[in-house]
């Protein structure tokens, strides 16, 4: 278990240099003088020697390779610049707008896995067909609204018309539910998606029909039977849709008017702040590798199967197939054909 | 015992149907039978005869868009057929007990072991959880599973296929029903498995007087364990009996086909021993002390497993040589290096008699159109989305051979080849039906006039009387266009009817190998021996094997 995190310590550090390198290179190496981008622009109050002194001061007149070698030093050492705007620290902007970001993404995620969870249980639990294919259509749906309109509904209804929480702002956690949400909307359609296909999936296996022969009720069934095995692959898409939200956190963040990273990378984008760009994409990335390995660690507690460390194997050992190509000739997979084999009436 | 006759289960006029998009189908129509304690019943029957349906409507556990029409089954005193899933939740796994046809799939693979057996109790109120575990254990050991306690505390893939039958076995009778439903419990396992299996439930369910019934397609196993025996056809029970009546005198023609298609190691041979080719012509396919390593986890220890260990055979021009060997044998493993699908660690794969062990590139691609594969199952083997005539000819679309026209032509000719109407050629795989569909692979196969068809498995996934008719054509395609086979089976009674020689693998190595009859008929090692005494019904002769092979209709 240690050595597979560590090899999985060691990638994300891979993941996320590579990340570096890849908005280094977009943002410094592609054509356009990144000076003139700058402070140039269309306002041409700058002379050409203070851009030639501007470029000197941010070591822009050296090579790319030691560029990109000096910048990425400074960044090991913590030090991402300095906005080019505000001539404030990125480490300080970014320091700033992580909390209140954090705060509406955590709480959004924790909604979208509540509410998509349940969704997709009562979906498929319910003998009521009309409930589950009303129930099953809702997340196409919820995947199709657009946000800024779903947030902007969300503020008409419960900000004007029944004044439960403030419309804009940072203040508090009433200011942050909406933004919640707008935010868990498309991420809790996704999961009530993949986990009820999952669901219906994992009903139709043999080992559910071993468990209701043993005598166990529908809830049995699919709370401790089912769920597990269905939860598998709604975790994977979880870890996929964190970087959905930090997106999202843009529009959301932009509709409600909060301060946050989502915010941070709207305005630095459009000032061309490429300092603080950098500085936002390599803060995505890192939430996503962390993420993503979170969740790597979680897998092999849910299924057994996966081996992340030691392999043990009591059985006498089968021949293993080398390749999936193999499998269809190989003795393992006798089983696995017979199943398929009755056409009518046996299932 | 003193229960000895209770009757317990008793099904009358059963009727099942399933809503499908082309309208009802009755699978299952005025079925009757019953089950006294301590009996075996077993009810055989083809796929599509509706016995997997009869025994699943015994404990409910249809599929759902099957409803039970009609009839009454009546177990211990309780109408099942009509019973509220309350009720239905007292009476599975106290009352009845299911054993599913196929242990690798049918435990939750996420519980551990002893967990998923202890359920049972929990869910009955039959003991706490501390109680049940320990009980749990007890059900495995009595399932014949060594080191019960270490079994409990493992996951399902840890176990082999065997040992988790024996966990669904435990499983079944730990609340100690009075009726155990099996359902094909050992169609997915190896013979000598198969055996030990069934040799166990028989001494299990005799202790308690737990009456069985038991559904299998094999004729066999119902000839050796069965007391009484069901036989089904097209959702109808045609014939009833002991096993002396059903098997020994057949009233019904379809029984008699059944007993006719049904391979056996008395009886005719299908293939007339072609004559002995010339010694010195090279053999169509030869290989020498080929050996495969595959490497293991390092985290398990590392080293390496040896799948195929020396293994050395020569198949003649025209000829048929049969790999047996049980799961894990490593013929699967062989075949695939002498098809170069795989790199042999050591050792040389000779074709017609050149060294291709080190062919790459381009002359590798010429030669895999002297060697083709037909795979076990023909429902996966073949894209669902293409027609017929695109898959047979897809071999001579990949080798540039002739233009469109020419290639449906081919494709019309292979499949009169094959015994196909013409017709199936403008179909998709899943209209067809099994039989049908190993024909289409095999069409497929011949489509490039190869030199060597390696058949794995060839037969293994259809029912008997299709088996009899695909090996018959295996056959005349042999005689008439001198293909080579390199046959690979699990079932030795199979090999006897096709194969002239027999190579027998056990862990990786060649156990015994020469001319089948002579092999078959004074085996020399031992494990050839216990291959051939694990075929069911061999405890009991089955009459009417030596008439020919069944003719009717492919279903």
């Amino acid at each position: 278990m240690t050595r597979y995190l560590l090899r999985r310590l060691a990638l994300a550090a891979g993941v996320l240099l590579a990340a570096y390198t890849v908005t280094f290179l977009v943002l410094y190496a592609l054509p356009g003088d990144p000076v003139s981008i700058m402070y140039g622009g269309e306002s041409s109050d700058v002379t050409p020697d203070q851009l030639d002194a501007l470029r000197a001061e941010h070591g822009l007149d050296q090579p790319l390779v030691v560029q990109y070698l000096t910048q990425l030093g400074h960044a090991l050492r913590g030090d991402l610049g300095d906005s080019v705007v505000s001539g404030q620290p990125v480490t300080q902007l970014l320091g700033s707008a992580l909390p209140p970001t954090a705060q509406i993404a955590g709480l959004a995620l924790l909604v979208a896995v509540l509410a998509g969870g349940s969704l997709a249980v009562v979906a498929t639990a319910t003998r009521s067909r009309r409930l589950s294919g009303f129930l099953l259509s809702l997340p196409p749906l919820g995947v199709a609204i657009p946000s800024f309109w779903f947030g902007l509904t969300l503020v008409q209804w419960f900000s004007f018309q029944i004044p439960l929480f403030p419309a804009l702002g940072n203040q508090g956690f009433a200011s942050a539910v909406l933004p919640a949400v707008t935010l868990a909307l498309p991420t809790s359609a996704l999961i009530a998606q993949m986990l009820s296909r999952s669901l219906l999936h994992t009903l139709r296996e043999p080992y559910v029909d071993t468990a209701l022969a043993k005598g166990a009720g529908r809830a049995r069934v699919h709370l401790r039977h089912a769920l597990r095995n269905a939860a598998l692959p709604a975790l994977t898409v979880t870890g996929l849709v964190v970087g959905g939200l930090l997106s999202g956190a843009v529009v959301t963040e932009t509709v409600f008017s909060r301060a946050g990273i989502g915010r941070l990378t709207a305005t630095s984008v459009s000032a061309q702040d490429i300092p603080v760009v950098q500085g936002v994409v390599l803060v995505a990335a890192t939430v996503y590798v962390l993420v993503n390995l979170l969740i790597d660690v979680i897998y092999p507690l849910l299924d057994p199967r996966i081996v992340t460390g030691a392999r043990r194997r009591v059985a006498p050992p089968t021949a293993p197939s080398p390749s999936p190509t193999q499998a269809h000739g190989s003795d393992a997979d006798q089983a696995a054909a017979r199943v398929a084999v009755p056409a009518g009436g046996t299932r | 015992m003193t229960a000895a006759s209770d009757r317990l289960l008793t099904v009358a006029d059963l009727a099942v149907t399933y809503r499908t998009r082309h309208g009802d189908v009755r699978a299952v129509r005025d079925v009757s039978l019953h089950v006294d304690s301590g009996e075996t019943v077993a009810v055989v029957g083809e796929s599509g005869s509706g016995k997997s349906t009869t025994a699943a409507a015994v404990v409910r556990l249809l599929a759902p868009a099957a409803r039970i029409e009609r009839g009454t089954i009546d177990l211990l005193g309780r109408d099942v057929a009509s019973a509220s899933q309350r009720e239905l939740q007292a009476v599975r796994g106290l009352l009845v007990g299911l054993v599913p046809q196929d242990p690798t799939v049918s435990l939750n693979p996420v519980k551990r072991i002893g967990e998923q057996v202890a359920e049972v109790l929990r869910i009955h109120g039959l003991a706490d959880r501390r109680v049940a575990a320990v009980e749990a254990v007890e059900a495995l050991r009595r399932a014949g599973l060594s080191d019960p306690e270490i079994r409990a505390r493992q996951y399902p893939h840890e176990l082999s296929g065997g040992m988790r039958q024996r966990v669904l076995i435990a499983i079944a009778l730990v609340a100690k029903p009075r009726l155990l439903v099996a359902d094909e419990p050992t169609s997915a396992l190896d013979v000598t498995v198969q055996r030990q299996i069934l040799d166990h439930l028989d001494e299990l369910t005799s202790q308690t007087s737990t009456g069985v019934l038991l559904i299998t397609h094999d004729l066999g196993v119902a000839a050796d364990r069965a007391d009484r025996i069901v036989v089904m056809s097209r959702g109808r029970v045609v014939e009833t009996g002991t096993p002396d009546e059903v098997l020994g005198a057949p009233r019904e023609a379809y029984t008699k086909a059944l007993l006719a298609a049904a391979p056996s190691l008395r009886g005719a041979r299908r293939t007339p021993v072609a004559s002995a080719p010339a010694a010195d012509a090279p053999a169509a396919l030869e290989v020498r002390g080929l050996v495969k390593d595959f490497p293991l986890p390092r985290s398990g220890g590392g080293g390496t497993l040896r799948a195929v260990d020396d293994v050395s055979f020569r198949v003649a021009r025209g000829r048929t040589l049969a790999l047996v060997g049980e799961s894990g044998s490593g013929k699967s493993t062989t075949a695939r290096l002498a098809l170069r699908l795989a790199e042999p660690t050591a050792g040389q794969v000779l074709v017609g008699g050149d060294d291709v062990s080190h062919t790459r590139g381009s002359a590798l691609r010429a030669l895999r159109r002297q060697m083709q594969v037909v795979y076990q199952n023909p429902y996966s083997s073949l894209d669902p989305r293409w027609t017929v005539e695109r898959i047979v000819a897809e071999p001579l679309r990949a080798f540039g051979v002739g233009d469109r026209r020419e290639r449906a032509a081919r494709a019309a000719e292979l499949a009169e080849l094959v015994a196909l109407p013409a017709s199936v050629l403008r179909r998709r795989p899943a209209e067809l039906s099994g039989g049908q569909r190993q024909r289409v692979a095999i069409a497929r196969a011949l489509s490039v006039r190869p030199d060597l068809v390696v058949l794995d498995e060839p037969v293994s996934a259809l029912d008997v009387s299709v088996q009899a008719q695909i090996l018959d054509l295996l056959g005349e395609l042999q005689r008439e266009l001198g293909v080579t086979y390199l046959f690979i089976s699990h079932d030795l009674a199979v090999v006897r009817q096709v194969a002239h020689e027999v190579v027998v693998l056990q862990h990786g190595r060649v156990v015994e190998s020469g001319d089948v009859e002579h092999v078959f008929a004074s085996p020399q090692h031992a494990y050839t021996a216990e291959l051939l005494a694990a075929i069911p019904g061999t405890h009991r002769p089955l009459a009417g094997t030596a008439a020919g092979p069944a003719r009717g209709g492919e279903r």
